[in-house]
C-alpha cells in the first residue's frame, strides 16, 4: 500500500548514479537498444519524407512553373529587388536578356519584392511552364509551333518553350501528353518510390518496436534473474522481517517499471524532446516575433498538462485499487456465500459492496470529469495560439514585414507545437516512478544480511547424524526476548526423538537452528562432531531433510518434482519411494500419472498429499538426520494414517527429529523431548514420562491414551 | 440480441441527456474540421494585395469563437455520456451483487469465485467501455469519416474511389488485430500472475526450499517463468509494432495512389493543384476514423460478449421452494428437526450425496454426528440450513416442513459452524459481529472468551481492532475455528450446529470449549459433527453416517461397542493405527 503513495519522486542527480549501478546488467540488451535507436532515428527520417515527397511531387512534376525575369543577366538586378535570391538560382534561357526563376525558389521573393519587380517590368504576374525543346525530353518542333499558334501568350525561347500558368489548361488534348509525358512519368517513378519508402519505413518501425521490447524485456529478466539470486543468498532472519508482498512487487511490478522507462519512455521521450527543439530552432529562424508568439501559451499548456496527468494518473491509480477491492469482495462473498446466506447477511453484505461500488463511481465520474475539463482546454489553448498566430502574422503580412509562406509555415507548426508538450509532461509521471522503482531495487540490492560462512568450510569426518545442543540461547533480535533457553541434549545416530510442546514453546525455534536459519545467541549446535557454524551451509542442508505439510513443489511433473534435479535417477528407485510412504497409488490416478504437471505451488494436489511427496522426497534423497513437522492442517483420516505410516518408514535406521502433535505418533519415537516456554522441560521414553506424571502426562491424558 | 435487454432500459431513460451529447458531440467533430477551412480562407484573404487589419478581425473571433465552443460541447458530451457509462457501470454491478448474492449454494458450487470476479469486474468494464467509448468513437468516425469522403468526393469521385480502396482494409484489419492484442496482451497478464505467483510463494516458502537446498530448482522454475513473460511480451509488441505503423503505412500507400492517379489528373487539368493538396489531407485525416471504426467494432464485439455472460448470471433462474412471506412466527421452544427419507445430489453430478436419510435431531438435545470422510456430514448440515434443498424427501423443522419456511425465518433459528472457519477481510470485531451487527465490545469479548479465543494483546495487538484475513494477521487453523464458533455463539441461536468445528485445535483446548459449550447450551439444540471422540461423547445421541446412509444411531456408549465404525474410530485414537491394525490381525 505505502509502494504507491512512495511511487512518485522529485529527480535528483543521485538517480543517476542509480542508472550507473545497474549499468553492468545492461549488457545483454545494449546491442540490441542500439539496433532500436538506430532504427528509431531512420524511421523518422523516412516519415519526414512524406511531406517532402508532396512538395517535390508538385513542384518537379505537377506545377513545374516559374518565372520569367527580363534582366540582362541576373547581377543587374537592383539590390532592393534582389531580396533573399542569389544569382546562381537563376536559368538562363538561351535567349538574351531573359533568365528564368525555377518555382522551388519563388517563394523568397516576399510580397513587397515582388511589387517591385512587376512595378519596374522585370517580371510578369503569371508564372510560367517550360517545356524543354532540346534534350531527351524534348518537345518536338511541331508541337511545339502548335501550342505557340493555339496559346498567343507563350514564349518561345531558345532551349525552352514558355507556357503561361493560366493557359497550360487549354492546350491541345492531342498534344498535352506529348509536351506532360516526362513528369507524369517522373510523378509515376515518385509514386513508386514513396510507395517502397513507406514499405521500408514500415519495416523500420516494427524492427524498432521489436528491438526496444526485446532489450528490455532481456534486461528485465536478467535483472530478475540477479535480484532472485541475490534474494537467495540473504539470511532468512531478512526474509522474517520482510514482507512477502512487497518483496514480490520489487520483482514483478517494480522490473516492469524500469522496462517502461526504458522502452517506450526513453524512446519516445527523446523523439519528443528532438522535435520539439527542431520546431524552435525553425520557428526561431523564420520569424522571431511569431516564434514568440507561438511559445507564448507553452509554459501554460506545459502546467495544465503535468498537472492534469497527474491528477489523472493518481485517479486512475485508486481506480484500480477500487476494483481490485471490488473484485476481492466478490471473490471474498462467493468464498464465504454458506456463512453469508446461513446468518442472513446478504443486505448488510450487499450494503458494503454498494459502498465500494459508489466509491468506485465517483472516481470515475472524477476521471471523467478531469478529463473533460483537461483535454479540451489544452486543445483550446491550441486554439488560441492559432488565432494569435494569425493576428500578428497577419499584421506582419499587412505592413510587409512577414512573408505568406512563413505565416503557413506557423500555422503548421502551431499544430506540432502541443502533442509533444502533452507526450512530455504525462512522461515526466513515468520517469518518476520509474526512478522510484529503481531507488527501490537498488537499496535491495545493497542490503547484504547473509549467513555468515567461515573462508574454508570443514568436511565432515564421521557422517552419520549425530546430533548435539550444548547451553544453547537463541533470540530473534538484539532487543528480543529469548526464545530459546540454555537448551542441551544428544540425538544419537539412528534416533527418533519427538519434541512435544504447546504453540510457542520453542518447537519451531529448534528446527531453525538445526537447518542454521539462525544461529544461537549463545552455546553451539554440533552435528557429527563438528560445530555447524565450521560447516558448508548448503553441504549441511543437503544432508538435512525437513518434510513438512509446506511442500514446495515447482511448474514441473510429478518425476521431476520427486526426483528434484537429480534427472540420472532412474524412475524405479522413485517409484519405490512412493510406494513405501504410500503415495504410489494417489500419484497413479492422477489423469497423467507421474508425468502429471503440477502448476505453481502444485495446485490440485491435498495438504495430506503434499506431505506424502515431501515424505517420498525425504526417503530418495536419504539424508543423514530427518526433521518431520507432523500435519496441523485438515487432512482426512485415512490420509493422516498413511502420513503417520510413511514418517515410520522414514525414521527407520535414521536420525529423525519429530515436531508431534498426535500422541499416537509420539508412542513410536525413542525418546521424547517436551518444550515449555523455550526450556527443556522432560527429556525421556514414554514410559519414563508417564512415570514422572508432568506435562506430558497431562497431555497424554487429554488424548485419551490412558 | 435479447441480452440488450438488459442495458436497454437505461438508454430509454435517459433518451434525451443521451441524444444531447451524441449532438454536441457531432458538432465538435464539425466544428473541428471548419477550423483548417476558416484558417485556409484567412490566408487567401491576406494573399489578396491591400489587406487590411480589419479583415483579420471577423475569421479571428469565429475561430475563436468555434474553438471555445468546441471546448465547451466536448466537456459537455464527456459529462453526458461517459457519465452515462459510469452510472450504467455502477447500477449493472449492483444488479449482478444482489443477484449473485440471493443465488442458492448449489449455483454457486457450479459457478466459480473467478468466474463472478471477471463478471463484477472485467465483464462490467467491457460493457462500460463498449457503451462509452465505443459509442463515441463510433460516432466520431462516422462524422469525421462521413465529412472526409463527401470532400473527398466532391474534389474527384474517381480518385476517391481509388484512394479508398486501401482504407477498408484499415477497419477490417483493427478489428481483427484489435482482438488478437485483446488476446496477446491477456495471456501476458495471465504470465505476469504467474510469475508473481511463483515469486511470491517462493519467498514465502524459502524455508522450506532452503530446508531442501533447492535453491538452484526454485531459481530455475522463476527464470523459466520470466523467460516465458519476456517471450509473450515480445511477441505482443510484434503484433503491436506490426499493427499501428500498418495503419500509417496503408494510409501513406492510399496518398502514393493518390499520387500516382491524382498527380496525373492534375497535370493533365482535370483536378486544380489546389484540389490535389487538399484531397491528400484529407485522406491523411481519414486513417483515424477509419482506425476508430475498427477499434469499435471489437470494444462492442467484446461488449457484447460480456453482456451475454452477464445476462446468464441476471436472468438465471432459480425456483426458490421458500415462501417471501410468513405465515407463522418461528418457535419461542425447543424443537425436533427430522430428515423424512431425504435424497440429495449435488447438481451435473450423478453420485447419491444423501440416500434416503430419516433421522430425528430431538429438542434439546446435543447430536453427534459422525462418518468417514464424503460420507455427506456437512451436506447433512448445510441441508437443515436450506443452503441446498433435498431432491426428494422433506426436513421438519417444528413440526413444519422446511419448505413452508421463509429462508429469513428458517436461517434465523441456526447458528452454522463451518469446518473451514472461513473468515472475512476486516477487523476481528467485523468478523465476530457478522451475525450481529453493532454488538457491544463486552458482549464479543465474551463469545471469544467462550470459543477460547481470548483477546491476548501478544496476538491481537489492537485487540478487536486487529485486521485478519488476506491484509492483516494470518490465523491458524484452529483461530480460524474458534473465531467461527464465536462468531455463531454470538447470535444464540435457538440450535448450533458445528461442522467438524474443532479439528484443527489441540485436544486440551478443544475439551476446555465444549466443557464450557455444552452446558451453556442446556434445553436447546445442538448438532456435533466430527471425528474425535472427545467431542462425540457428550452427546446424547449419535448418528452414523456412511456412504450418504445412516448406519448406525445410538448413545456414544451404546455405539462405541457396536462393532461398527465407531468402535473402530475409538480403537484408531486409543491405539494409533499400528496396535489397530495389531488388534484387526489378533480378531
Amino acid at each position: 500500500m505505502s509502494d504507491d503513495l512512495t511511487n512518485k519522486k522529485p529527480f535528483s542527480l543521485a538517480d543517476l548514479y542509480l542508472m550507473k549501478r545497474l549499468w553492468p546488467l545492461t549488457a545483454p540488451m545494449r546491442g540490441l537498444m542500439v539496433r532500436g535507436v538506430v532504427m528509431i532515428i531512420l524511421a523518422a527520417l523516412v516519415s519526414l519524407a512524406l511531406p517532402y515527397l508532396t512538395k517535390v511531387a508538385i513542384d518537379r512534376y505537377i506545377l513545374p512553373l516559374g518565372r520569367v525575369f527580363k534582366i540582362a543577366t541576373p547581377l543587374d538586378l537592383p539590390p532592393s529587388a534582389m531580396g533573399r535570391l542569389k544569382p546562381e538560382m537563376f536559368i538562363p534561357s538561351g535567349k538574351p536578356g531573359v533568365w528564368f526563376l525555377p518555382k522551388s525558389y519563388e517563394q523568397l521573393i516576399d510580397r513587397r519584392q515582388e511589387k517591385i519587380l512587376i512595378d519596374s517590368d522585370i517580371i510578369e504576374d503569371s508564372r510560367y511552364y517550360l517545356a524543354p525543346l532540346t534534350g531527351p525530353n524534348a518537345l518536338d518542333r511541331s508541337k511545339a509551333d502548335q501550342i505557340a499558334s493555339a496559346l498567343p501568350k507563350t514564349k518561345v525561347l531558345a532551349g525552352y518553350l514558355a507556357i503561361r500558368e493560366a493557359d497550360l489548361p487549354d492546350v491541345p488534348g492531342g498534344i498535352v501528353m506529348a509536351l506532360r509525358g516526362a513528369d507524369i512519368k517522373g510523378l509515376s517513378r515518385l509514386a513508386i518510390w514513396f510507395a517502397i519508402l513507406m514499405v521500408l519505413g514500415y519495416g523500420l518501425d516494427l524492427g524498432q518496436r521489436y528491438f526496444m521490447e526485446a532489450g528490455a524485456q532481456k534486461f528485465g529478466h536478467v535483472l530478475r534473474e540477479k535480484l532472485m539470486l541475490h534474494l537467495f543468498g540473504l539470511s532468512q532472519s531478512f526474509f522474517d522481517r520482510s514482507e512477502t508482498a512487497r518483496l514480490t512487487s520489487r520483482l514483478t511490478s517494480d522490473i516492469n517499471n524500469i522496462n517502461a522507462l526504458i522502452k517506450s519512455t526513453a524512446a519516445s521521450f527523446f523523439s519528443d524532446v528532438l522535435s520539439l527543439v527542431g520546431v524552435a530552432i525553425i520557428m526561431f529562424a523564420l520569424s522571431p516575433k511569431l516564434a514568440v508568439t507561438a511559445l507564448i501559451l507553452t509554459p501554460l499548456a506545459a502546467i495544465l498538462s503535468y498537472y492534469f496527468s497527474s491528477v489523472v494518473r493518481i485517479l486512475q491509480r485508486e481506480l484500480r485499487a477500487k476494483i481490485a477491492a471490488i473484485n476481492q469482495a466478490f471473490g471474498e462473498a462467493a468464498a464465504g456465500i454458506s456463512i453469508i446466506q446461513a446468518f442472513r447477511r446478504e443486505k448488510k453484505t450487499s450494503e458494503e459492496f454498494e459502498e465500494l461500488n459508489h466509491q468506485n463511481y465517483i472516481l470515475g465520474y472524477k476521471q471523467v470529469h478531469s478529463v473533460a475539463v483537461f483535454l479540451p482546454l489544452v486543445d483550446l489553448c491550441s486554439s488560441v495560439v492559432l488565432a494569435l498566430i494569425l493576428w500578428v502574422g497577419g499584421l506582419g503580412i499587412i505592413d510587409n514585414t512577414v512573408s505568406l509562406g512563413v505565416l503557413a509555415a506557423f500555422v503548421g507548426y502551431a499544430n506540432r507545437f502541443f502533442s509533444p508538450i502533452k507526450d512530455l509532461a504525462e512522461k515526466v509521471n513515468t520517469f518518476q516512478g520509474a526512478f522510484a522503482s529503481l531507488e527501490r531495487l537498488t537499496e535491495l540490492f545493497d542490503i547484504d544480511d547473509r549467513t555468515p560462512q567461515i573462508p574454508s568450510p570443514l568436511k565432515p569426518v564421521h557422517p552419520g547424524g549425530a546430533l548435539e545442543f550444548k547451553n544453547v540461547f537463541l533470540s530473534y533480535g538484539p532487543d528480543m526476548p529469548m526464545v530459546l533457553k540454555d537448551i542441551s541434549f544428544k540425538v544419537e545416530k539412528g534416533e527418533s526423538v519427538a519434541l512435544v510442546g504447546s504453540t510457542g514453546s520453542g518447537k519451531s525455534s529448534l528446527i531453525n537452528l538445526m537447518l542454521r536459519f539462525y544461529d544461537p545467541v549463545k552455546g553451539a549446535i554440533i552435528f557429527d562432531g563438528l560445530d555447524l557454524r565450521d560447516l558448508d551451509l548448503n553441504l549441511h542442508r543437503r544432508r538435512v531433510g525437513l518434510v513438512t505439510q509446506d511442500v514446495y513443489l515447482y511448474s514441473a511433473p510429478v518425476i521431476d518434482n520427486l526426483r528434484l534435479g537429480r534427472v540420472d535417477l532412474d524412475p524405479d528407485t522413485v517409484i519405490r519411494a512412493t510406494k513405501a510412504v504410500g503415495a504410489h497409488s494417489f500419484i497413479e490416478k492422477l489423469p497423467l500419472g507421474y508425468n502429471e504437471p503440477l502448476g505453481p505451488g502444485g495446485r490440485g494436489l491435498s495438504a495430506g498429499q503434499r506431505q506424502l511427496i515431501a515424505c517420498a522426497r525425504a526417503l530418495i534423497e536419504a539424508p543423514e538426520l530427518v526433521i518431520l513437522d507432523e500435519a496441523t492442517a485438515f487432512v482426512d483420516s485415512e490420509t493422516e494414517l498413511l502420513i503417520e505410516e510413511a514418517m515410520m518408514t522414514i525414521f527407520k535406521g535414521r536420525t529423525s527429529v519429530v515436531i508431534a502433535h498426535r500422541l499416537s505418533t509420539i508412542r513410536r519415537v525413542d525418546r521424547i523431548m517436551v518444550l515449555d516456554r523455550g526450556r527443556l522441560v522432560e527429556n525421556g521414553t514414554h514410559r519414563q514420562l508417564m512415570e514422572k506424571r508432568g506435562i506430558y502426562y497431562h497431555l497424554a491424558r487429554l488424548q485419551g491414551l490412558i | 440480441m435479447n441480452n440488450l435487454k438488459i442495458i436497454t432500459p437505461y438508454f430509454r431513460a435517459t433518451a434525451a441527456y443521451l441524444a444531447l451529447g451524441f449532438l454536441a458531440l457531432t458538432i465538435c467533430d464539425l466544428g473541428q474540421m471548419f477550423i483548417p477551412r476558416l484558417v485556409g480562407h484567412l490566408i487567401d484573404l491576406l494573399a489578396d494585395q491591400g489587406a487590411t487589419t480589419k479583415i483579420l478581425i471577423k475569421p479571428l473571433v469565429f475561430i475563436c469563437a468555434i474553438a471555445s465552443l468546441v471546448a465547451l460541447l466536448r466537456y459537455i458530451w464527456r459529462h453526458l455520456i461517459y457519465g452515462f457509462s459510469r452510472r450504467l457501470e455502477k447500477d449493472l454491478r449492483r444488479r449482478l451483487e444482489e443477484r449473485f448474492l440471493s443465488l442458492s449454494l448449489s449455483w454457486h458450487q457450479v459457478n466459480s469465485s473467478g468466474d463472478i470476479m471477471a463478471l463484477a469486474t472485467n465483464d462490467i468494464e467491457a460493457v462500460r467501455m463498449a457503451v462509452g467509448f465505443g459509442l463515441v468513437s463510433l460516432v466520431d468516425a462516422v462524422v469525421l469519416g462521413l465529412s472526409a469522403v463527401a470532400f473527398m468526393l466532391s474534389i474527384d469521385p474517381y480518385l476517391s474511389l481509388w484512394a479508398f480502396i486501401p482504407m477498408p482494409l484499415i477497419t477490417i484489419l483493427t478489428a481483427r488485430f484489435g482482438q488478437l492484442i485483446y488476446k496477446r496482451l491477456l495471456q501476458v497478464q495471465d504470465v505476469f500472475g504467474r510469475l508473481t505467483e511463483v515469486v511470491r510463494e517462493q519467498l514465502s516458502g524459502l524455508k522450506v526450499i532452503r530446508a531442501m537446498a533447492l535453491e538452484p530448482l526454485a531459481r530455475a522454475e522463476v527464470s523459466q517463468v520470466s523467460t516465458l513473460y519476456m517471450n509473450k511480451n515480445i511477441r505482443l509488441s510484434l503484433i503491436m509494432g506490426g499493427f499501428f505503423p500498418m495503419m500509417t503505412l496503408l494510409t501513406n500507400l492510399a496518398i502514393a495512389l493518390a499520387i500516382f492517379i491524382g498527380g496525373k489528373a492534375t497535370i493533365l487539368g482535370s483536378i486544380s493543384p489546389g484540389d490535389f493538396v487538399a484531397f491528400i489531407s484529407y485522406l491523411t485525416l481519414l486513417s483515424w476514423p477509419m482506425m476508430a471504426m475498427g477499434l469499435t467494432l471489437g470494444l462492442i464485439q467484446e461488449g457484447m460478449a460480456s453482456l451475454g455472460r452477464l445476462s446468464r448470471v441476471l436472468n438465471a433462474t432459480e425456483e426458490s421452494v421458500h415462501p417471501i412471506e410468513a405465515s407463522f412466527s418461528p418457535p419461542a421452544k425447543p424443537f425436533d428437526i427430522s430428515f423424512k427419507s431425504v435424497c440429495f445430489s449435488y447438481p451435473g453430478s450423478r453420485g447419491q450425496v444423501l440416500n434416503n436419510i430419516t433421522v430425528t435431531l430431538k429438542a434439546g438435545m446435543v447430536t453427534g454426528l459422525t462418518g468417514p470422510t464424503g460420507c455427506g456430514k456437512s451436506t447433512f448440515a448445510s441441508l437443515i440450513v436450506a443452503l441446498h434443498e433435498p431432491n426428494s424427501g422433506e426436513i421438519i423443522i417444528d413440526g413444519k416442513s422446511s419448505a413452508d419456511w421463509t429462508l429469513n425465518s428458517l436461517r434465523g433459528l441456526f447458528g452454522y459452524v463451518p469446518q473451514d472457519g472461513h473468515i472475512f477481510t476486516g477487523t476481528m470485531r467485523d468478523n465476530l459481529a457478522f451475525g450481529k451487527v453493532g454488538a457491544s465490545d463486552s458482549e464479543l469479548i465474551a463469545v471469544a472468551e467462550a470459543a477460547s479465543l481470548p483477546l491476548d494483546p501478544k496476538v491481537f495487538p489492537e485487540g478487536l481492532d486487529t485486521l485478519i484475513g488476506e491484509r492483516g494477521l494470518t490465523l491458524s487453523g484452529g483461530q480460524r475455528q474458534r473465531l467461527a464458533l464465536a462468531r455463531a455463539l454470538l447470535i444464540d441461536p435457538p440450535f448450533l450446529i458445528l461442522d467438524d468445528t474443532l479439528s484443527a485445535v489441540d485436544a486440551a483446548v478443544e475439551e476446555e470449549i465444549l466443557a464450557r459449550l455444552l452446558p451453556a447450551r442446556k434445553g436447546r439444540g445442538t448438532l456435533i459433527i466430527s471425528h474425535r471422540m472427545t467431542s462425540l461423547a457428550g452427546a446424547s445421541k449419535v448418528i452414523v453416517l456412511e456412504d450418504g446412509r445412516v448406519t448406525e444411531e445410538g448413545s456414544f456408549q451404546e455405539l462405541s461397542r457396536s462393532g461398527g465404525y465407531l468402535e473402530r474410530l475409538t480403537a484408531l485414537a486409543r491405539l494409533g493405527a499400528d496396535g489397530y491394525r495389531a488388534r484387526a490381525r489378533v480378531r
